[in-house]
């Protein structure tokens, strides 16, 4: 028995690979169909979450697939569960589903590529009981030139096509390849409680040029990027109740990055917070950097023990053998007083700048915890 | 841009009538990791158990549940059931189980493990 067997497995039936009787989801595409046959041809055969989709069109694949520069042919990989091969005709098809435009390409491409990083841990994201989803942050040059949303409701797409086709490619390659799809049954190992609404589509763009920090990227003023991260929906800071002073500010945010009900509090991993120009202008004018502001958050964002963990029979007392074991050796588990951070490393803290230049406001994402869903950034190529 | 015709671009050159379609499933590589493990045609030697998460912090205690599984068992099929039934748990539930932590289930018929928690 190898440790892939050890995994919860998707049955064949939902695989693909046996065509189901009665032409419901499994059963093949005919290769030909009338453009109005379409729609509920895609319901039937259960290739689409509900949303209506393009018909991915021999035409436009091939357009999509010219914009990469690469083979049709060419492989990224496994798409968990149901580890269909993630060719670019195959992530082309989806995307032309979610109505991308060549120009998206790469930066699908880029995405899939990097959630496929053994770090991101996709199998588990997509598969976790839990409500995180690949945010897909696009940085560099190709904001603008995709015209991607960066200003007012820009985890809604902000108006953009790019924002909600580079988004939506992502979910259909998920739900397409990945058989990532809800249900029951106990073979199904997709067992997410709630998700959230940006598993319909889940991409935002950082602020290029109406910030006062670079790119969280890190790709260089002249590389474009893709960033995914998976995370929860974000969470609204607002700043009530708080003066200009930056830790005042910082410590509302960090009170939501350590909130007690989130994983982040109780298994570290990696946590996003995101910016409005005006409130990363603000504290860069308090002196902050990206870097400092990670390290006061890093110092802001802890719990007591004695609060994330209160005394229960499932931790009667602080002996070593109630100790969570996936916390580093620093943190010193023998005492209630001590103040856990929600995150190993202040690094662990994503920053970056987005969303509408009108009143200072933040928002935080946060992630898994240590269970995976770590953020991986590829370089966008030019095709 | 968009002179390919994508979507209904400024030369929108998609063909009437009947249009060709690419499958977006893909194709699955026939795979013994994509399968189910079999049924076991006759419960007996020794089972053993997989656990995601010891410290069983939240939801339902599977690690529990399997020591109840063990004893199920060995009262239904008596000695035919191995004694000792070996039990590992995963560092991190959300990744499989190394070799090394297999290793321990190697020598079993069969292997009782839990979906998501």
């Amino acid at each position: 028995m190898d440790a892939a067997a050890a995994m919860p497995t998707m049955p064949a039936t939902l695989g693909g690979a046996s065509p189901a009787p009665g032409g419901g989801p499994g059963a093949e595409l005919p290769g030909t169909i009338e453009p109005e046959e379409w729609t509920e041809l895609s319901y039937r055969l259960k290739l689409t979450d509900g949303l209506p989709t393009f018909a991915p069109h021999r035409m436009i694949v091939d357009a999509l697939i010219a914009a990469t520069g690469r083979s049709a042919h060419d492989e990224l990989g496994l798409i968990p569960p149901r580890n269909a091969v993630a060719t670019i005709e195959a992530v082309a098809a989806n995307a032309a589903m979610a109505g991308c435009l060549p120009e998206h390409m790469p930066a699908v491409v880029a995405a899939i590529d990097a959630m496929l990083d053994e770090r991101f841990n996709l199998r588990g994201v997509a598969c976790t009981t839990h409500g995180c989803w690949p945010l897909v942050i696009v940085s560099g040059p190709a904001v603008r030139l995709l015209g991607m949303a960066t200003t007012e409701s820009v985890f809604s797409g902000g108006g953009a096509r790019a924002n909600l086709a580079i988004g939506r490619a992502v979910k259909l390659v998920m739900w397409n390849l990945g058989g990532a799809h809800p249900g029951v049954d106990v073979d199904n190992p997709v067992k997410e409680v709630f998700g959230h609404p940006g598993r319909l589509a889940f991409c935002i763009a950082e602020e290029p040029d109406n910030t006062p920090w670079p790119s969280m990227a890190a790709a260089g003023h002249d590389r474009s990027a893709v960033t995914v991260f998976a995370c929860e929906s974000p969470q609204s800071v607002s700043f009530w109740g708080v003066g200009d002073d930056p830790e005042q500010r910082l410590g509302q945010v960090a009170d939501h990055l350590a909130g007690l009900g989130n994983n982040n509090a109780h298994t570290m991993g990696e946590a996003l917070v995101v910016f409005s120009p005006s409130e990363a202008r603000h504290l860069a004018r308090c002196g902050h950097d990206r870097g400092s502001v990670q390290k006061t958050l890093f110092r802001l964002g802890r719990r007591r023990l004695g609060d994330l963990r209160p005394r229960s029979p499932r931790r009667p007392d602080n002996d070593p053998r109630w100790w969570y074991e996936w916390w580093p050796d620093w943190v010193d588990q023998s005492s209630d007083d001590t103040l856990v951070p929600c995150v190993e490393r202040p690094e662990s803290i994503h920053v970056m700048v987005s969303g509408a230049d009108s009143i200072p406001w933040a928002v935080v994402c946060p992630g898994w915890g240590h269970l995976g869903g770590y953020a991986v950034t590829r370089e966008i190529e030019d095709s | 841009m968009n002179d390919t015709g994508v979507h209904g671009g400024a030369t929108n050159t998609e063909p009437k009538g009947r249009m060709e379609i690419v499958d977006p499933r893909g194709r699955v590589r026939e795979s013994p990791l994509l399968k189910l493990a079999p049924r076991m045609p006759v419960i007996a030697g020794l089972i053993g158990f997989m656990v995601n998460e010891q410290s069983r912090q939240q939801g339902p205690d599977f690690y529990g549940y399997t020591i109840e599984i063990e004893a199920g068992l060995r009262r239904r099929y008596g000695t035919a059931v191995a004694a000792d039934s070996p039990r590992i748990c995963k560092p991190v539930l959300s990744r499989p189980a190394g070799d090394d932590l297999l290793a321990h289930l190697r020598t079993c018929s069969g292997v009782v493990n839990g979906l998501a928690k």
